[in-house]
């Protein structure tokens, strides 16, 4: 198992310097690069020059990479002229509130999935396996944008029992709990269905092993038997849960806009727009850091639950 | 070695006399959404303890499905009916709790692949102790550990201390039927039913394993049922071999009886077509195919591929009939 950790570990580190390599390129190479923001027209060539040394725009790529980088890993990276705050100020709020709003929703919607699609793969063919069929395809087919404005409509406008927006987390655990809601039931939906699916399908497969039969013959009850094939099935449901948390953790831009959720989804969208350079690029870094790690997680957690895994990798 | 499986006492909670399994009228009908299929039609047996009995015959005859009847772990809509008697106890008037934990510790089953059979997510040590703690409460996990090191030994296992912190996975076809094996008798049961047990393995482990089985049994002095598709298995290993056929038993002897001197036409097709076979030892070629089981011709089943049959055996299901001193056959012609 640590040799595992130690490989899986080991791995990650050129995956994350490729990833910076990428997002750095991406932001120097495309059109419109970062002193854009800095420079106006009717500056004389001279001053655009200027400016451009000063931020060691003239450098070789290579050089300013590495300025870059180093600069990036004391968390420095950059300023943003139309917020007027640095870039790793705006980052970390961002990605704090998204956290929440993710954490939350992931637990709502995994546990919820996971347990629905228990119930319905142990009774396959049962009226509560169709009803879930059902509710996990919808979950699956309504965009959340969609979701978002009923309920917003409904709970929000209609019975107003709920904010319309905004993230109210440092007002006490009630107000918390009263702007989470709304957003994460948004947010979750698609989690809880494809959780659900997967878990269910992955039981009908384990349930269907040989080895459960070895079970049976043992005496064991149908609680232990459930126990053993729960435990064989999480696998892919731990795989698709990892994927589901990173695609949380990158901030829905839908649900955020029209929550007015001040998450990376809703600051990424506004920088795009402001045409802020440093913020996407920041916020594209620490996305993709985010989800390098949380695979890494999700690989350790992997070979420590399954022994195959483990076997394949050493 | 110890011998840590103690045999069990005869007399304190049933007659020794009962044998270790016994088997009346036992019918076996799958229900689907296109009908039912009836997989065992009335077979009665008894095998005392001590004893083996194998059971042969085509692919689709019912066997497995008659073990699992035995053993009880049938999908839900399966019907089973007749009487199943392990060690006098029996087991269809039981509750579904006893009829549960009558699993393992009465009647215990080996299934025949081996590599599919164990949790691939467990340790052996975690599956044979939960075996062991599922029949003998009063153990503590020490306890069943030291117990399943014992099981180990006792199926032969070399540097068995090792092979425990092992996952099925890091183990070869042989040695995991071995865990298999030291598994199903870990609640000392009182039959151990073994549905084609060597079949996933190569030869010179089968030669092997089936030494096993035959220590192991006389060591417990459990009853022992042996489904197999190698004539030669039987001759070695059985007592007694019954021919199953469309879900019955259509003859059934000693070995030498059935081997040497058989009564059904089915039977003298299967050895001679062991024979021809050698090395491949699926009886195969008697021409034909099994009847299908829900569209059995009135007559014997057999009928439709025997070379002897006259036109009554197309009319008549023919009754079981003794042909020698505990030798019977279904066979109309049989004499
Ligand atoms: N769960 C089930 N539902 C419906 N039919 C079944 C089921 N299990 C077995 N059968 C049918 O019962 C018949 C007997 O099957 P069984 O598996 O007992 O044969 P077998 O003698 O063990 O054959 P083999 O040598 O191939 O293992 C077959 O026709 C099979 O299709
Ligand atoms: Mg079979």
């Amino acid at each position: 198992m640590l040799r595992v950790a130690v490989l899986r570990i080991s791995m990650a580190v050129p995956i994350l310097f490729g990833v910076s390599v990428i997002v750095f390129l991406l932001m120097n190479v495309l059109p419109g690069s970062a002193e854009a923001s800095l420079v106006s027209d009717d500056m004389s060539a001279a001053e655009r020059q200027a400016i451009r040394d000063e931020l060691g725009l003239n450098d070789p790529l290579p050089l300013r990479y590495l300025h870059w980088l180093g600069d990036a890993l004391q968390g420095n990276l950059g300023y943003s002229a139309q917020r007027r705050r640095d870039v790793s100020d705006l980052l970390m709020q961002a990605w704090g509130n998204t956290a929440v709003l993710a954490l939350v929703s992931a637990v709502f919607g995994i546990s919820l999935g996971l347990w629905l699609g228990y119930v319905a793969g142990t009774r396959r063919g049962t009226l509560i396996d169709r009803l879930t069929g059902v509710l996990s395809l919808s979950g699956l087919s309504i965009p959340s944008f969609f979701l978002a404005i009923i309920l917003l409509a409904v709970f929000a406008g209609w019975l107003r029992l709920l904010p319309s927006g905004g993230a109210n987390l440092d007002s006490g655990l009630l107000m918390a709990l009263r702007s989470l809601v709304l957003p994460v039931l948004s947010g979750s939906l698609i989690t809880m269905a494809i959780t659900a699916r997967v878990t269910r399908a992955s039981i009908v497969d384990v349930a269907g092993a040989d080895f459960v039969e070895t079970l049976r013959a043992k005496g064991l009850s149908e609680w232990e038997v459930r126990r053993h094939i729960l435990r064989n099935a999480i696998s892919p449901v731990l795989t698709t849960s990892g994927v589901q948390i990173g695609a949380l953790l990158g901030g829905s831009v839908l649900v955020e806009t029209i929550f007015r959720w001040p998450g990376m989804g809703l600051l990424v969208f506004t920088a795009i727009s402001a045409r802020d350079l440093l913020v996407v690029q920041g916020a594209t870094l620490v996305i993709a850091v985010t989800f390098v790690l949380l695979n890494l997680v999700v690989d350790l957690l992997q070979a420590w639950i399954d022994p195959r895994v483990r076997g394949a990798v050493s | 070695m110890s011998l840590t499986i103690e045999t069990r006492a005869a007399g304190t909670t049933t007659p020794a006399i009962a044998p270790a399994l016994r088997v009346r009228d036992l019918v076996t009908e799958f229900r689907g959404r296109y009908g039912a299929v009836r997989a065992v039609d009335g077979v009665s047996f008894t095998v005392p303890r001590g004893s083996v009995l194998a059971v042969i015959g085509e692919s689709g005859s019912g066997k497995s499905a008659m073990l699992r009847s035995i053993i009880g772990i049938n999908p839900p809509t399966t019907l089973v009916t007749g009487e199943i008697s392990v060690g006098g106890r029996d087991l269809q008037t039981m509750s579904p709790r006893d009829r549960r934990t009558a699993r393992g510790s009465d009647v215990s089953m080996v299934f025949q692949d081996p590599l599919t059979a164990l949790d691939p997510v467990y340790t052996v040590e975690k599956q044979l102790v939960e075996a062991i703690r599922k029949h003998h409460e009063g153990l503590d996990k020490a306890q069943a550990r030291q117990r399943a090191l014992e099981l180990l030994e006792l199926v032969r296992i070399p540097s068995a201390a090792a092979r425990l912190k092992a996952y099925p996975s890091e183990l070869s076809g042989g040695m995991r039927q071995r865990v298999v094996i030291a598994m199903a008798i870990a609640g000392r049961p009182t039959v151990l039913l073994a549905d084609e047990p060597t079949t996933a393995l190569d030869v010179t482990v089968q030669a092997r394993m089936m030494r096993l089985f035959r220590q192991i049994q006389r060591d417990i002095d459990m009853g022992l049922v042996i489904v197999t598709h190698d004539l030669g298995v039987a001759a070695e290993l059985a007592d007694e071999v019954a021919v199953m056929y469309a879900g019955r038993f259509v003859e059934h002897g000693t070995a030498t009886q059935v081997l040497t001197r058989p009564s059904h036409p089915y039977t003298e097709g299967l050895i001679e077509a062991n024979v021809r076979a050698g090395q491949d030892r699926r009886p195969n070629a008697i021409p034909g195919a099994p009847p299908s089981l829900d569209q059995l011709p009135p007559g014997c089943a057999f009928a439709p591929r025997c070379r002897y049959a006259v036109s009554a055996c197309w009319d008549v299901r023919p009754i079981t009939q003794l042909v020698g001193d505990g030798h019977s056959s279904s066979c109309l012609l049989a004499s």
